[in-house]
C-alpha cells in the first residue's frame, strides 16, 4: 500500500497529497491522526488513548502509537506493560511496525510503544524519521493514533504535519493556550516552508515572510506575493496551507466560559490567520480522568459513564465523522 | 484571505449585511468574548497591535451598526462604493481632526472617529463593548467619544490613570517642584477635562467625580509605581493622553489656545501643559494634510517626544517607529498591521487616526506602485 513513493519527511508533508480521489478510488482511507498541543500534562496521551478506544469500539482497525519518544507512557494510560519491540527498532533495526503492534486487551485496538531509551533516540537522524514515517504512512489499520510528546520539536511538528487529522488539544487556561498557538504557529510555519520548496517556489515565500518584524504574515498575504510571480505554484500553495486544518478539543473544561474558549479559537485562528479549524468538542473536568490514571486503567474502560469518557466519545465521533463520505456533510 | 478589499463593517462582525439588530447584537457580544481582554483565545495569538487594531475596528463595527441612523448612512456608502466618497466626506471633517465628529451624517465615512454617536447614548450599554475593558488594561482601542454633552462625565478616570502612568522623566521635574499648587489649579479645568474624557468613559456610569483629577498631581508626582506606568499608557491611547496627564501638574498652559490640530475646546483643555516642552504641538497642520513619514516625525517632535517615548506609550516596536517615520515601506509590517500601528500612533498623536492611516497607506500603496 505504497502511497506515493515518496521518501522522505519533506516531500511527504510538504506535497499536496491526492488524498481525496485516492480515498475513493478504494476503500475508506486510512487515517493519521496526530494528538499534539505544545505542553505538556493537558491530557494528550489521556485523549490519544481513549479516542483509540473509543474508534476501535465503533468498530475501526486502530493502532496506537505513542510518538511522544522522549516520554512515552501511552502503555500505563490503557494500563498494559510496556510492549517489547518499540518505535526505536523501527529507527535503529529497521524493524517493521506491524511487529511492533502489541494487543491491548481491547478488540481492534493495538498499540506501538514509542519508548527509546537510547540517549539519541528522542531525536532521530532524519533518514531514520523518513523510514519511521514511511512506515506510519503504509501501516494497515483504519486509523493510527499518533500521540506526541509536548513541545514544538521538529519531529513532533512533522508527525502533526503528516496526519491526516492533526488534533489539537488544549486547556482553558493561558498557559495551555500560549503553547497550543506557539506550537500552531510553529506548524502552519514549517508546512508554508515545505510546501513551497516542494513547489519550487520557497525563495518568493521566505520574501514574503521576509524580515517584516515580529508578526508573522498570514498565510493569505504570503500566497498573495507568491502570486504576483508565480500563479500557478500560489495556487498550489494554497491548497496545501488550506489543508492545515487543525482539529481542536478543549479538555478539563470546567464552567460555561471555559465552554465556549473552543469556539473562541476557532474564530480567532480563522480571523487572523485565515484558516479554518475543526472544533471536535470540549471534555469536561472528571475526577473520574485522574483517577483511573492513577488507577493505571483506560477511562473509557473503568469509568465508561463518566462525564469525561462520555464527551471523548462524542469527540470520536465528531472525528469519525469528518472522514464518512461526504453525503452528510 | 486572498481578498484585497477592505472588509466592511459586517465583515469585521462576521456577520450578514442584512442581519437583524438582534442579531448584530448577539455578534457584538460574541466578538466581544472571543477578542476581548478576557477572552483566552487571543491570548498570545497575535501581537498587540494586531488585536488592538482588531478591536478598534470591532468598536467601530459595533457602533456604527448598533445605531440605526449610522447604519443606514453606511449602507449607502458602501453600497455607493466607498473609496471616493469616502475621501471626500473625509476631508470635510478634516478641519478639526481627532474631536468630536458629528454624530450624524458623515459618521460612516470615518469610522474611526465615528464612536460619536450621540443621540440616544444612555440606553446602550455597547458602546463599552471593547472600550470599557481597555480602561484598566491594555489596549488602545479606548473610544473618543465626542459626546461629551451629558453627563459631566467621568473623564477623570482616565486622566487619573494617564496621569500616573506618565514616564517619570515627564513628570518628576514639574511634580518635584510645585506639586502642590499643580493639584489645585487643574480643578478648574478638570470639568473641561472631563468633557474631552467622557467619550472614553462615558460607559461607565458616574465612576470618578471630575474632582477625582485632582489627585493626579499628587499622586504622579510620587511616580513610584513604574510598573503602573509600563502598563497603563498604551491602554489610555486617545485624546486623553497627551493632554490629561502630564496637564495637571503645569496648569499655567492651560489657556495657551489650540493650534491646528487641536480638536475641540472639551479635549484642549486638558492638554496645554501636556507635553513635556510644549504644550503642544505648535504644527499647522492643513486639513488636507497627506500624513507621511516626515509629517508624523515633526508631528512627535513638536510634542517634545522621543521615538522611544512614543514606542513605550504605544507599545509599537521602535523599529516599527523608525521606519515609519523613514517611509521605508519594504521594511514595514502587512497593511493590516501596519494600519493598527498608524491608528494608535496618530491617537498618541492627536492625530486623527483615520486619515492618517488612509493617507499613509496610500502613499505606501503608490510607491508599491500598486492601485489604491
Amino acid at each position: 500500500m505504497k502511497r506515493h513513493g515518496l521518501n522522505n519527511v519533506v516531500e511527504l508533508v510538504g506535497r499536496p497529497r491526492p488524498r481525496a480521489e485516492e480515498a475513493h478510488a478504494s476503500r475508506r482511507a486510512r487515517r493519521i491522526v496526530a494528538v499534539g498541543g505544545g505542553k505538556g500534562g493537558i491530557g494528550k496521551s489521556l485523549v490519544s488513548a481513549n479516542l483509540g478506544i473509543a474508534l476501535a469500539r465503533a468498530g475501526h482497525r486502530v493502532t496506537l502509537v505513542d510518538a511522544d519518544l522522549g516520554g512515552a507512557n501511552l502503555h500505563t494510560c490503557l494500563g498494559i506493560a510496556q510492549p517489547q519491540g518499540t518505535l526505536s527498532d523501527v529507527v535503529t533495526r529497521g524493524a517493521r511496525l506491524e511487529t511492533l503492534a502489541a494487543p491491548t486487551g481491547i478488540e481492534n485496538l493495538s498499540l506501538v510503544s514509542g519508548a527509546m531509551d537510547a540517549l539519541d533516540a528522542a531525536n532521530p537522524r532524519a533518514q531514520a524519521r523518513a523510514r519511521l514515517v514511511e512506515q506510519l504512512q503504509t501501516l494497515d489499520a483504519d486509523y493510527l493514533v499518533l500521540d506526541l510528546g509536548a513541545g514544538t520539536s521538529l519531529h513532533t511538528i512533522d508527525f502533526f504535519l503528516l496526519a491526516d487529522h492533526g488534533v489539537l488539544v488544549l486547556l482553558p487556561e493561558p498557559t495551555s493556550v500560549e503553547n497550543a498557538y506557539r506550537f500552531l504557529k510553529a506548524a502552519l510555519f514549517r508546512r508554508l516552508q515545505q510546501a513551497a520548496q516542494a513547489l519550487g517556489v520557497a525563495h518568493l515565500a521566505e520574501a514574503a515572510l521576509g524580515s517584516q518584524g515580529s508578526a508573522m504574515r498570514t498565510p493569505g498575504e504570503v500566497v498573495k506575493a507568491v502570486a504576483e510571480m508565480q500563479p500557478d505554484a500560489a495556487a498550489q500553495l494554497d491548497r496545501s496551507l488550506r489543508e492545515f486544518r487543525v482539529k481542536l478539543v478543549v479538555n478539563q473544561v470546567r464552567s460555561s466560559a471555559d465552554q465556549s474558549v473552543g469556539r473562541a479559537v476557532v474564530a480567532a485562528w480563522k480571523k487572523f490567520f485565515g484558516l479554518d479549524m475543526d472544533y471536535l468538542g470540549a471534555i469536561a473536568y472528571d475526577d473520574a480522568a485522574w483517577q483511573t490514571v492513577r488507577k493505571r486503567r483506560a477511562l473509557l474502560i473503568d469509568a465508561a459513564a463518566s462525564t469525561a469518557a462520555t464527551d471523548l466519545v462524542t469527540v470520536a465521533q465528531a472525528l469519525a465523522a469528518l472522514d464518512r463520505p461526504r453525503t452528510g456533510r | 484571505m486572498t481578498a484585497t478589499e477592505e472588509p466592511t463593517l459586517y465583515d469585521v462582525l462576521e456577520v450578514d449585511p442584512g442581519s437583524s439588530v438582534d442579531e448584530l447584537r448577539a455578534a457584538v457580544e460574541r466578538a466581544r468574548e472571543t477578542y476581548g481582554p478576557e477572552s483566552l483565545a487571543v491570548y498570545a495569538l497575535v501581537d498587540e497591535v494586531q488585536l488592538g487594531e482588531l478591536r478598534a475596528k470591532l468598536d467601530e463595527a459595533a457602533s456604527v451598526l448598533l445605531d440605526p441612523a449610522r447604519r443606514a448612512t453606511y449602507d449607502r456608502s458602501i453600497g455607493r462604493l466607498g473609496p471616493s466618497t469616502l475621501w471626500t466626506e473625509d476631508e470635510e471633517e478634516d478641519p478639526a481632526p481627532l474631536p468630536p465628529v458629528e454624530p450624524g451624517p458623515h459618521a460612516p465615512e470615518t469610522p474611526l472617529e465615528l464612536e460619536a454617536s450621540g443621540d440616544e447614548e444612555g440606553e446602550e450599554p455597547r458602546q463599552e463593548a471593547f472600550a470599557l475593558e481597555l480602561d484598566d488594561r491594555s489596549g488602545p482601542f479606548a473610544r473618543a467619544a465626542p459626546e461629551s454633552e451629558e453627563p459631566p462625565a467621568p473623564g477623570p478616570l482616565l486622566s487619573e490613570d494617564w496621569a500616573a502612568a506618565v514616564p517619570a522623566e515627564q513628570q518628576t521635574p514639574r511634580a518635584s517642584t510645585q506639586p502642590e499648587p499643580a493639584v489645585e489649579t487643574p480643578a478648574a479645568p478638570v470639568e473641561t477635562a472631563g468633557r474631552g474624557a467622557a467619550g472614553e468613559t462615558s460607559g461607565v456610569p458616574g465612576e470618578a467625580e471630575p474632582a477625582g483629577r485632582n489627585e493626579d498631581p499628587a499622586a504622579s508626582s510620587d511616580a513610584e509605581s513604574p510598573s503602573e506606568r509600563g502598563r497603563l499608557p498604551p491602554s489610555l491611547g486617545l485624546r486623553v493622553k497627551p493632554g490629561a496627564g502630564p496637564a495637571s501638574p503645569a496648569p499655567e498652559h492651560e489657556p495657551s489656545p489650540e493650534p491646528a490640530v487641536a480638536p475641540g475646546p472639551a479635549e484642549r483643555a486638558p492638554e496645554p501643559p501636556a507635553r513635556p516642552r510644549e504644550g503642544r504641538s505648535r504644527l499647522d497642520i492643513p486639513a488636507d494634510a497627506e500624513f507621511n513619514g516626515e509629517l508624523l516625525r515633526r508631528v512627535r517632535e513638536s510634542y517634545g517626544l522621543s521615538l522611544q517615548q512614543v514606542a513605550e506609550r504605544t507599545r509599537i516596536t521602535r523599529i516599527h517607529l523608525e521606519n515609519v517615520e523613514a517611509d521605508r515601506y519594504d521594511h514595514l509590517p502587512a497593511t493590516v498591521y501596519l494600519r493598527g500601528i498608524l491608528v494608535n500612533l496618530a491617537r498618541e498623536l492627536r492625530l486623527d487616526p483615520a486619515r492618517v492611516s488612509k493617507t499613509y497607506l496610500l502613499a505606501a500603496q503608490r510607491a508599491h506602485g500598486r492601485a489604491p
